[in-house]
């Protein structure tokens, strides 16, 4: 059995545990069952050392249950960027890359012959110049160093640092990144831009963030190349609709990344082969993306993709051929209560408003999967006179739903 | 340095247990960057050059040259400027692989040149610590003028805006933060003033909260605990099982969190319970009073079989 390492090759394998601990944060050693107790030992102890500071361990009936309590009104950064700074290295990774940001200091260009030579004088290390020059290429790669070629040598040099590269436009280019890390895709990228230059965050902060999302991220890598490329993908998917959790595998064309700012959660969403229809999975419940050939088909499925979207109140696209319209008919106090009819127009996604008389206005709108506008249409509690739809289950689920909450706050007598 | 001061170095920089495997490699020469004299390590190489930008960090950058809020720090001829430093990568993204289904429709104006002589005055102000002299609307049409020292600047995803968090120059002990929507200033002027005294944002931030957390009791139906805990994960929050089908869920949140919070537990129908504190309860009684009368009212009594077709 291996022995338990801090840092780890690839974080798909710790990325369930981090997400539960942060999601959930009640669910005990019993309750991970996916894998061996063992398993979550190490797992568990590897998340303790990453995120020590934002690990509550709870001790109840069921054991210890830990749990991540971030504020993400508070922080100037996403905590979970950190588990991604967990990668495995090894001596020679380590030393080279400090021996190159000494030895490349003074602008200096080196063969891969040359560089040998001097950590050998240098540090004292002996390496193999093959060593080297695969470490230097993989630099080159990543566009740290650069090389050109003076007559049969390869000489390996450094990019300028970001002060030089961009005379001026630093200052103005970290303080936008300050913001994006925290704000846009992928915003880990942009925190390592901000260590390079030992530049924190302490002006911006994200109200209705979802640090979470970065966990996401290399699925969210993997799609978005995909896509630039028009590939078709396998993804494997882990879906917790039920207790045991479910793997699955899809064969689809990814088209786009559905965000939702509201309910923590992000979406593929893409043309399932199978079924022959657009449909959604969540990024988080995503285990591996592998990509396919070229799909020839790309750029018309994108475009009716885009024909459907005004139908698609949230990411369904409906179970059946026929579309659900819903009516509301609110109570509203025209001049005292005018943000509720400002809230109809900015949240109701191109729903069609009407003034039906002083006070009664109606909204309307024809969608896919009527079911995606329940949770929108209670948060009018309280002014709601009434609601229809062509579903006539829809209809009955609110007027239950809403006798049933009158009767759980009913006021003891 | 010390093996004292390098496990400090360790503890402050690396993760909880990193100096155990970290210390003995770098002390022991197993990574051959330190030698001993005397007592003291002292590193092999002479210096660091700091690193480039790394071809990915530009493709991050390249995704976010046409975003109206990443053009908000810049000048035109700076943007050319990056424009010209990421021309050799591809972005990562594009804006229109992203659909944000629900955001709201009305965002602030990025692209307003007022709006953004307002944003730059007042990130200027905050990187200074210096005073501003503003004029505010506020949603309900009243202008005021104040001079604020600016604290923070938070942007709402869901409403694709900022505000400006800050406090009135003559209130500056009060313990209140004022939030100031950016789109609402009419003219923000910098003042000479500068800001010594810190301020502890955080400790502001937790004293407005209230004692008693939120406390909702969540029935695992129609999968509602895992949107739950979705939906409220970006709350401190902290959930306990009751029993198996129950669950309780305690969000910490101040004034100003509350009118949001009370739609987003409404949304959630009966699947969610707010068991206190009594002041939340009574807000949830309040609309639902008030719905049961409107059915009453006008003839929609909420009977399943007499609803509306």
């Amino acid at each position: 059995m291996s022995e338990y390492q801090e840092l780890v090759k690839s974080f798909q394998k710790s990325r369930n545990y981090v997400r539960d601990f942060l999601i959930y944060g009640f669910k005990s050693r019993e309750d991970f069952s996916v894998k061996s107790g063992r398993t979550y030992d190490n797992e568990r102890r590897r998340i303790e050392s990453w995120l020590s500071e934002y690990i509550q361990a709870d001790y109840g009936p069921q054991g210890k249950t830990l749990s991540l309590r971030l504020d993400s009104n508070l922080l100037g950064t996403n905590p979970l960027f950190r588990v991604w700074r967990s990668k495995s290295f090894t001596a020679n990774d380590l030393m080279l890359h400090f021996f190159f940001l000494d030895l490349f200091r003074e602008d200096a260009s080196f063969t891969a012959d040359e560089l040998a030579d001097r950590i050998l004088k240098d540090y004292g290390v002996l390496l193999e110049p093959q060593l080297i020059r695969k470490k230097a290429n993989e630099y080159v790669k990543e566009g740290i160093l650069t090389s050109r070629k003076d007559k049969k040598r390869l000489l390996y040099s450094m990019e300028p640092e970001p002060a030089r590269a961009l005379p001026g436009v630093l200052p103005a280019l970290l303080d936008a990144v300050r913001f994006c890390q925290l704000t846009m895709p992928l915003g880990f990228i942009g925190s390592t831009i901000l260590d390079g230059q030992k530049a924190a965050n302490t002006v911006f902060l994200v109200k209705h963030g979802y640090y979470g999302f970065t966990l996401e991220d290399e699925v969210l890598f993997r799609l978005l190349q995909a896509m630039h490329r028009q590939q078709a993908v396998t993804v494997r998917n882990r879906s917790n609709k039920t207790l045991r959790p479910q793997e699955e595998i899809f064969h689809m064309v990814p088209l786009k990344i559905f965000v939702s700012t509201r309910t923590g959660r992000r979406f593929l969403c893409g043309y399932q082969m199978k079924s022959r229809r657009f449909s959604t999975l969540r990024l988080d419940q995503i285990q591996q993306v592998t990509a396919e050939g070229p799909f020839d088909e790309y750029i018309c499925l994108h475009e009716k993709l885009e024909r459907n979207l005004p139908s698609c109140f949230g990411v369904s696209f409906g179970a059946s051929h026929e579309m659900d319209t819903l009516k509301l008919t609110l109570h509203i106090r025209e001049g005292t209560e005018d943000y509720i009819l400002q809230r109809l127009r900015r949240e109701g996604r191109d729903g069609i408003i009407t003034r039906v008389e002083q006070d009664i206005w109606t909204y309307e709108k024809t969608v896919f999967d009527g079911n995606e506008l329940m949770p929108w249409i209670k948060t009018f509690l309280g002014r709601i006179l009434s609601f229809a739809s062509s579903n006539a289950f829809l209809e009955q689920k609110f007027y239950r739903d809403v006798q049933e909450m009158a009767r759980m706050y009913r006021r003891e007598e | 340095m010390t093996g004292g001061e390098l496990a400090a170095v360790c503890q402050e920089q690396g993760f909880a247990e990193s100096s155990l495997y970290i210390l003995p490699k770098l002390t022991g020469g197993e990574w051959h960057l330190l030698t001993r004299e005397g007592g003291q390590y002292r590193a092999l190489t002479r210096g660091h050059r700091t690193l480039p930008l790394t071809r990915l960090q530009r493709s991050f950058v390249k995704s976010l040259l046409p975003d109206p809020r990443f053009r908000l720090f810049f000048t035109d001829e700076e943007l050319s400027v990056l424009r010209h430093f990421t021309e050799d990568v591809e972005p990562l993204w594009k804006q229109e692989d992203f659909h944000y289904y629900d955001r709201y429709t009305d965002g602030d104006p990025f692209d307003d040149p007022d709006y953004q002589t307002h944003f730059r005055t007042i990130l200027a102000a905050l990187s200074r610590r210096q005073y501003v002299n503003l004029s505010y609307q506020s949603g309900k049409g009243n202008r005021i003028s104040h001079h604020y020292l600016p604290l923070k600047l938070e942007y709402s995803a869901k409403n694709d805006r900022f505000r400006l968090l800050a406090v009135p120059e003559r209130e500056k002990r009060s313990p209140w933060i004022h939030t100031l929507n950016l789109q609402g200033i009419r003219k923000a002027v910098l003042l000479s003033r500068l800001e010594t005294e810190d301020f502890d944002f955080e400790q502001m931030i937790r004293r407005s909260y209230y004692k008693e957390p939120l406390r909702l009791q969540i029935r695992n139906r129609r999968n509602a605990l895992e949107r739950a805990m979705l939906h409220f994960s970006n709350y401190e929050k902290k959930t306990r099982k009751i029993d198996e089908d129950t669950w309780e869920c305690l969000i910490y949140y101040n004034r100003s969190m509350e009118t949001e919070l009370l739609i987003e537990v409404l949304s959630f129908g009966p699947a969610i319970k707010v068991m206190g504190p009594d002041a939340f309860i009574d807000l949830v009684r309040e609309r639902l009073d008030r719905q049961m009368e409107l059915f009453s009212r006008f003839g929609t009594d909420g009977n399943v079989t007499s609803a509306p077709s």
